[in-house]
């Protein structure tokens, strides 16, 4: 064997004594490594942190939600159902009728429409009546919807935390914003075709567990009856606040203001609306075309005057009052009988109009884009967001409420024609369990939602679309396979110009080691010298790569990170400043890893030749230039 | 041609040794014996294949058939571990072209065929020192290759030659590159080093002046030896 200082003094020379590529192959190749190195490093750094920031709050658990997509019985053109209307209206209309002529009314069976007719000799539903609605509704009560019990039996066999049950309240009527305590009557005309859009077409109704994480500090769950707590969503309050939506371009830095200025514009804020009934609303209605028709008769001295008028309310939210009551005793008894008879029917309603503020006690930063994209980093954008109905009220606050609120809101119905009122969020303790829950027992959509899902063995149709976590964990999972594939390509890219390197490099050497075999040099001498040479510059490149990744990271780690801290709060609206994302982690274990097997391969590249080299004759290796 | 001794055995022994470069047959069947202390010159027309033989004779070629036996040890039958010592401690080869490994000092190039022996350091430094005195090189020994004039360069390839104190020293045209008077210089510095040590000196060259300073002549023609003289 050669001595270690000769075989480290020979390899020296060796490597003292190349050429210009040499140099171009060293840096290359640090510059490689150096690549991979701080790749993975960055990689993790960047798994770590959107892991923390993923972690946060409701994104950090894993839910699934549960709703029973019921196939719609194809009511419209079941002919009983059709026959059902008929002998409903036949029955009504009779009775009407009846009670009509009790009340010495006059009736008249047009004002009621009937639910089927005969168009160009073919019989037609019409769904839309009163009376459709009502044959759907009572036949609807014979498909069952699936609930909780179902939901618990099938959770049997998959570990879970906990059911949460999350139910929809319609209004009964309207809720409209005063805004400067000013009330806009004309909204009240079409409220589908509303400016102000009414924020409380309804209210859905959750445990607050679920969102406590979006509660405000000083949040208060219990307020008294005339101001509801409610949690609304960041679009809502956009909305509301009369900004412009940013664009989904806008930089990261102002997303997280608008998010922070809204933030900060809720803390105290109560939203005043006043609540109409529908006898209230038609009143307003009412009052509102007889002074139109009085304004456009303005000049016409024959015209009369209805008897009876009344003013538009005088203060917001308060009723109508008489104007001008001119009504003679007939009429008036005939108004009177008009509202026995509506009451006999349980139709009559007193019209009622109050003010009910929301006080806003939390935020839901739900999801501002919806542009699918495969940009990595957009995605990550468009799911950071939280997707839970809103406005929320807590289920203890719905509870105790329960009297008050149901003057105002509508119980959730079992008996929907279409879509489900109730749904159940099943939280998980894990992803796996999460998505196997969901791969095994979710029912597969028949086309769109209206078409239906559930069957016998399925009930439910079962997403992960509250929170995204699940979505998340895949997004990294398939970010990290990506990048690291292209980690691994540009490592085995450094393998190969190591190897050709390494093989031209001691090719080249064939007069060397014919010196070396002429002055008595054993094979196996001449290799040691080749092997260390091999050594040396390959430990040399990856000290060096080494070094650089940890300068080049720990130079680049403050910036990056910051960058990556406000992209990721805005992402997942995180206004915790104590969460910061660090996107330079050495990896050691890598690191070692990649450096062993750079080392193995070159030293497996430098084998073979030298091993050919030495074979061949001194004279042969002389006469080589 | 006998040996003054002799109870000796040669140092090299060549049994009909021939060498074939594909059709050109270079060497045909030669038989010769180099003595221990006799100096052999090796002369004959450029082209005829005195380098060839000389290359044989030092374990540094194969015959194309016939053996070569080094101190009675046939190198056809050695390992070429065997061979590989053989030719570090038993023979000194000094080429045409002195092939120095250029980015390693003089000093450096001499000590090589002491790296397999695994000497120690200090010996090492002072047989370098030795050396590079007995062929006057001493101040040129932490140079370069490529800054030393060409008689230098011999000197330092001789000194690689003989550090190992070899049985026998193998020259190419020593004294080819170099002037008359420098050519002379090293032909008396191989002689010392032959009379010094009783080894064996065998010089391919075609000055007649150096080959008839030689104990031996021998003639290579045509690929045989010829007018062998005495
Ligand atoms: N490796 C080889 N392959 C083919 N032919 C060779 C090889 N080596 C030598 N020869 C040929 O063998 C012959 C003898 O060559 P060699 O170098 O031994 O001659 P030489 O007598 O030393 O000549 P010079 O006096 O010019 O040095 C030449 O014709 C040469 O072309
Ligand atoms: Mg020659």
């Amino acid at each position: 064997m050669l001595k270690f200082k000769d075989a480290i003094t020979l390899a020296l020379t060796k490597i003292s004594s190349q050429k210009i590529w040499h140099g171009f192959f060293l840096s290359t190749e640090i510059i490689l490594l150096t690549g991979v190195l701080l790749a993975s490093s960055f990689l993790q750094g960047f798994k770590t942190s959107l892991h923390d920031f993923n972690n946060q709050g409701l994104n950090g658990k894993f839910i699934v939600t549960a709703r029973n997509v019921r196939v719609n019985p194809d009511l419209k053109n079941d002919q009983t159902v059709w026959d059902l209307a008929e002998s409903l209206y036949d029955q009504h209309t009779k009775e009407h009728a009846n009670l009509a002529a009790q009340l010495n009314l006059p009736y008249d069976p047009a004002s009621e429409e009937k639910p089927t007719e005969y168009l160009n000799g073919e019989r037609i539903f019409k769904e839309y009546t009163k009376y459709a609605g009502l044959a759907i509704d009572e036949k609807m009560q014979g498909y069952h919807q699936a609930g909780l019990a179902e939901l618990l039996q099938i959770l049997n066999n998959y570990p879970y935390q906990k059911v949460y049950s999350e139910s929809t309240i319609g209004t009964n009527g309207n809720l409209s914003i005063l805004q400067e305590g000013h009330e806009n009557l004309q909204d009240l005309k079409d409220p589908t075709s509303n400016s102000e859009n009414p924020i409380f077409y309804g209210l859905h109704v959750l445990e607050s567990a679920v969102y406590q994480y979006y509660l405000f500090d000083s949040a208060d769950l219990k307020l008294e009856q005339n101001t509801i707590p409610v949690t609304m969503s960041l679009t809502t309050l956009e909305q509301y606040f009369d900004y412009t939506p940013l664009s989904d371009q806008a930089s990261s830095e102002a997303k997280l203001a608008r998010f922070r200025e809204i933030y900060q514009r809720s803390q105290d804020l109560t939203i005043t609306t006043c609540y109409r009934n529908e006898a209230s609303k038609a009143l307003i209605f009412q009052a509102q075309q007889i002074q139109n028709e009085i304004a456009r008769h303005a000049n016409e001295k024959d015209y009369n005057k209805p008897s009876l008028i009344h003013n538009l309310p005088s203060e917001p939210c308060g009723p109508v009052t008489v104007a001008e009551d001119t009504r003679s005793n007939d009429e008036i008894q005939q108004a009177q009988l008009q509202i026995a008879y509506q009451t006999a029917l349980g139709e009559y309603e007193e019209p009622v109009q109050k003010i009910v503020n929301f006080k806003v006690i939390g935020i839901i930063p739900d999801i501002r884009q919806t542009t699918h994209s495969t940009d990595i980093l957009a995605m990550i954008q468009s799911l950071g967001g939280i997707n839970l109905a809103t406005p929320l009220i807590s289920r203890d606050y719905y509870e105790a409420h329960l009297t008050e609120l149901s003057q105002i809101f509508h119980p959730p119905s079992t008996t929907d024609y279409l879509g489900t009122s109730e749904s159940f969020l099943i939280e998980f303790k894990d992803a796996n369990t999460a998505t196997r829950f969901i791969n095994e027992q979710s029912c597969t959509l028949k086309g769109g939602i209206n078409n239906g899902c559930a069957t016998e063995d399925k009930p439910f149709y079962l997403t992960a679309d509250n929170n995204h976590s699940l979505i998340i964990n895949n997004i990294i999972e398939t970010l990290t396979s990506i990048i690291m594939i292209a980690i691994l390509m540009i490592f085995v890219l450094t393998i190969i110009l190591m190897t050709v390197s390494i093989m031209r490099s001691i090719s080249s050497d064939r007069k060397e080691i014919a010196i070396f075999k002429a002055t008595g040099f054993q094979r196996t001498q001449i290799i040691t010298i080749y092997l260390t040479y091999t050594c040396l510059i390959t430990s040399f490149i990856i000290l060096v790569s080494i070094f650089l990744t940890l300068i080049l990271g720990l130079i680049l780690n403050p910036w990056l990170s910051s960058l990556l801290t406000t992209f990721l709060q805005a992402s997942f609206f995180n206004l915790d400043n104590t969460i910061r994302a660090q996107l330079f982690e050495p990896q050691l274990a890598n690191c070692l890893l990649t450096s062993l097997a750079l080392l193995l391969v070159s030293l497996t590249a430098a084998l073979l030749p030298t091993i050919l080299k030495t074979k061949q004759s001194i004279i042969a290796g002389l006469k080589y230039e | 041609m006998q040996p003054s001794t002799i109870q000796q055995s040669p140092i090299i022994q060549a049994n009909s040794l021939t060498k074939r470069f594909g059709n050109l047959e270079v060497l045909k069947n030669i038989t010769l014996q180099v003595w221990p202390g006799e100096f052999l010159a090796i002369v004959g027309p450029s082209g005829n294949g005195k380098s060839t033989l000389l290359h044989i004779l030092g374990c540094i070629d194969r015959p194309t058939t016939g053996d070569v036996y080094i101190m009675s040890k046939n190198t056809n039958k050695l390992t070429d571990r065997q061979l590989a010592k053989l030719r570090n401690q038993t023979l000194g080869f000094v080429f045409q072209f002195f092939y120095m490994q250029p980015h390693l000092t003089i000093a450096k190039n001499i000590e090589i065929p002491l790296m397999p022996a695994r000497i120690s350091p200090t010996k090492r430094r002072k047989l370098v020192q030795n050396v590079a005195e007995l062929v006057g090189i001493t101040s040129q020994l932490q140079q370069k290759p490529s800054t030393l004039s060409g008689g230098q360069l011999q000197r330092a390839a001789i000194a690689r030659a003989i550090i190992n104190q070899p049985k026998a020293i193998l020259a190419d045209e020593p004294t080819d590159n170099l002037d008359t008077a420098n050519g002379a210089n090293i032909i008396n510095l191989l002689l010392n080093i032959k009379n010094q040590q009783n080894t064996a000196l065998i010089i391919v060259t075609h000055d007649q002046q150096i080959a008839h300073m030689a104990d031996r002549i021998i003639s290579l023609e045509n690929g045989t030896l010829q007018n062998v003289k005495i």
